[in-house]
């Protein structure tokens, strides 16, 4: 896992992750995880104050209460992969629940997909093959045009 | 003739301790669709030119390195996670602005629309606005739509998704028409809004910048401003920091200029007069902001629809108009789809794996001034925004009526059109239906105006009207030439000033109307001395 200021972020990020992109064979491979754990330090790092705790308020709020959706004590971290998918699910459909889920789900999924395996076990493709082509003027940087 | 200007990033010229210090005839803050227009025509009118842009520059041959999240990261304000905080039975609206060198045109779907004549004739028989008519401001819009080349998407180019819908409308009675967009050889891979990978999209950073450099105006990049500089009535200029890589603020800068101009956006432009105290005189800074709340709808079918293939925007029905919707052809990353459809492990991925069967149809509502963007001495700024301004929003009932309408109107089109399902913007599903997906007969049996809006979910990409343009100064903050009420030489030229909301997609109304206040301000004698 990455080392940064946001260490106890970054747990609950992989913990959420390797629950919600897991199968009935298990959590998804470690790597994978690792990247979107990277990717969405690397967002909320670049991101202000404000955005970056209220991603982290819905994420840990999210792991706490999580549970008590399935009748189960606090602390998501404290349950198998099969109940915490449960807890999950549960929470998802509760209105206020969900808004806390969708708010991590987002950023999440948006990461997920960017990698060329994820997307391509979907059957979707990724966004357009980058390369410029055209030929309009192109600020750079010093220089003149 | 004069020298080319250079485009300067602020980041390289971090590590000196003495601040930098700039005298010029006109300092113009922001290089988004108006800024950029503004410095183009002053430039070319001979007037030393200084562009400020907070954000960095990102060179479409960057662009095409980044995935969309990296784009987020570096070209849209607060990464692209930034929400209003609602006030009554209101959603928490997403808003999405650009932040970078081009500001939001970069980021956009690219389409154009010009303002509506009904508006415009609002503007000037019911506001008493002069000038703003469709007949003078043709003109005006013709320049914008010939610098940008503006063209209509062909219908080759919509993706499965629009072409489903514009079936299922067909059947209903109503059409689509095509939309115009600011492109030249695009082949419509569907990722505009994470800024055009091909340089096919003539945002201003592509059009009007390079015409302000070329005629002398130096751009800086990486240049947060923080204050405007007032010596009595009059602006003199404005002080602020250069930004490092990461975004951290650095070595002062000062800019003295005998005019200075605002054109950072609905949200910045309000924010730096309320630092500056003017708020305190004109009590209509930061209110009556208008943002098109809009939302979409996904549908399942049975064929394979591959929505990202095709233009992002490329149609759009004003159908509606009269009951203030305007319907447009949108589609969402697949990460996005597969994060607003519920399911967790197993039944995450089987509702992911409908991607490629989704189509996807939005709109938005021409809305009631309901936001206001709060002053930092505020209870709520002082604790949410130091870095960036908190914006509230309260919905007025008949825009949420309007938004209610508007999603049955999508979902009944996709209806007719095949689709096996709907998955309406709810969140946790509309009551009775946790799973989300709503056969046409369940459909039926919700009633959408007894959901409390924070459960929807609701985006924005159009801050307008926070600084709005007026005759007087009790209930406007700039006059019919973008002057800011009682202070001299300091204007407002960007969608702030836009007297009410539009209804369409506001770029070429902002690049419009900033035309025409560039006009107005290069026959105008810049102040002697500084």
């Amino acid at each position: 896992m990455p080392s940064s200021k946001l260490v106890r972020t970054e747990r609950a990020i992989g913990l959420f992750a390797d629950t919600l992109f897991s199968t009935h064979r298990g959590p998804p491979p470690r790597e994978r995880t690792i990247r979107v754990v990277e990717d969405a330090v690397a967002l909320l790092t670049a991101t202000t104050q404000k955005s970056r705790l209220l991603f982290q308020v819905c994420l840990f709020a999210m792991l706490w209460v999580a549970p008590l959706f399935i009748r189960r004590a606090p602390g998501l971290w404290r349950l198998p992969l099969a109940s915490r998918v449960a807890a999950l699910e549960a929470m998802e459909r509760n209105p206020t629940g969900a808004a806390l889920v969708l708010a991590i789900k987002a950023v999440l999924c948006m990461l997920w997909y960017e990698q060329p395996e994820s997307i391509a076990e979907v059957g979707a493709d990724p966004l357009c093959v980058p390369g410029v082509r055209k030929s309009l003027p192109v600020l750079s940087a010093g220089g003149v045009l | 003739m004069s020298r080319a200007g250079s485009l300067i990033e602020g980041r390289t010229l971090g590590g000196v301790s003495k601040p930098l210090e700039i005298d010029t005839d006109v300092v113009i803050v922001g290089s988004g669709a108006s800024g950029a227009v503004v410095a183009a025509e002053l430039a070319e009118a001979g007037q030393r030119v200084v562009i400020l842009e907070e954000g960095p520059h990102l060179a479409p041959a960057e662009l095409a390195k980044m995935r969309p999240s990296e784009t987020m990261r570096r070209g849209w304000r607060e990464s692209g996670i930034s929400f209003t905080v609602p006030v009554g039975d209101t959603p928490a609206i997403n808003l999405m602005v650009g932040r970078c060198v081009g500001g939001s045109s970069v980021m956009t779907g690219g389409v154009c629309f010009r303002t509506p004549d009904h508006i415009l004739n609002g503007w000037v028989h019911e506001l008493g606005l002069s000038g703003l008519s469709p007949e003078e401001m043709a003109p005006y819009f013709e320049e914008v739509e010939r610098r940008c080349h503006i063209e209509l998407v062909p219908e080759h180019m919509r993706s499965r998704s629009t072409v489903l819908y514009g079936q299922g409308a067909e059947r209903l009675g109503y059409s689509l028409a095509p939309n115009r967009r600011n492109t030249k050889d695009c082949d419509g891979c569907s990722r505009c809004n994470f800024g055009c990978p091909h340089g096919a999209k003539w945002s201003v950073d592509l059009t009007y910048l390079p015409r302000a450099r070329a005629a002398g105006a130096e751009l800086f990049s990486d240049a947060l401003v923080e204050q405007v500089l007032l010596r009595g009535d009059q602006a003199v200029g404005v002080a602020g920091r250069l930004l490092s890589a990461e975004g951290k603020p650095g070595r002062r800068f000062t800019v003295r200029a005998r005019r200075v101009v605002l054109a950072c956006g609905g949200m910045h432009t309000p924010r730096l007069l309320q630092d500056a105290g003017i708020a305190e005189r004109l009590t209509a800074v930061g209110e009556g902001m208008t943002l098109h709340p809009s939302m979409r709808v996904m549908a399942r079918f049975d064929e394979p629809v591959y929505g990202w293939r095709g233009a992002l925007q490329s149609a759009h029905s004003e159908a509606f108009i009269d009951e203030r919707i305007t319907l447009m052809s949108v589609f969402v990353p697949t990460g996005v789809l597969a994060a607003t459809l519920p399911g967790i492990g197993d039944s995450h991925r089987r509702r992911a794996e409908m991607a490629p069967y989704l189509a996807v149809f939005g709109g938005m509502v021409h809305d009631d001034p309901g936001g206001r963007v709060l002053s930092r001495r505020s209870a709520l700024g002082m604790l949410m925004g130091r870095t960036e301004p908190v914006v509230t929003y309260r919905m007025s009932l008949r825009d949420r009526q309007g938004l209610c309408k508007m999603l049955r109107i999508l979902a009944d089109t996709f209806f007719a059109a095949g689709a096996r399902e709907v998955f309406l913007p709810i969140l946790g599903g509309p009551p009775g239906f946790p799973e989300g997906g709503l056969t046409a007969d369940d459909l039926r049996r919700v009633d959408l105006d007894k959901i409390p809006m924070q459960r929807f979910e609701c985006a924005s990409q159009h801050p307008l009207g926070s600084a709005r343009m007026g005759l007087s100064s009790d209930d406007a903050v700039v006059d019919q030439r973008g002057q800011v009420f009682g202070l001299r030489e300091l204007f407002v030229v960007d969608a702030s000033i836009l007297p009410t909301s539009l209804g369409v997609n506001p770029q070429v109304t902002v690049m419009a109307m900033a035309t025409r206040l560039a006009h107005q301000l290069r026959e105008r004698a810049l102040p002697l001395g500084m």
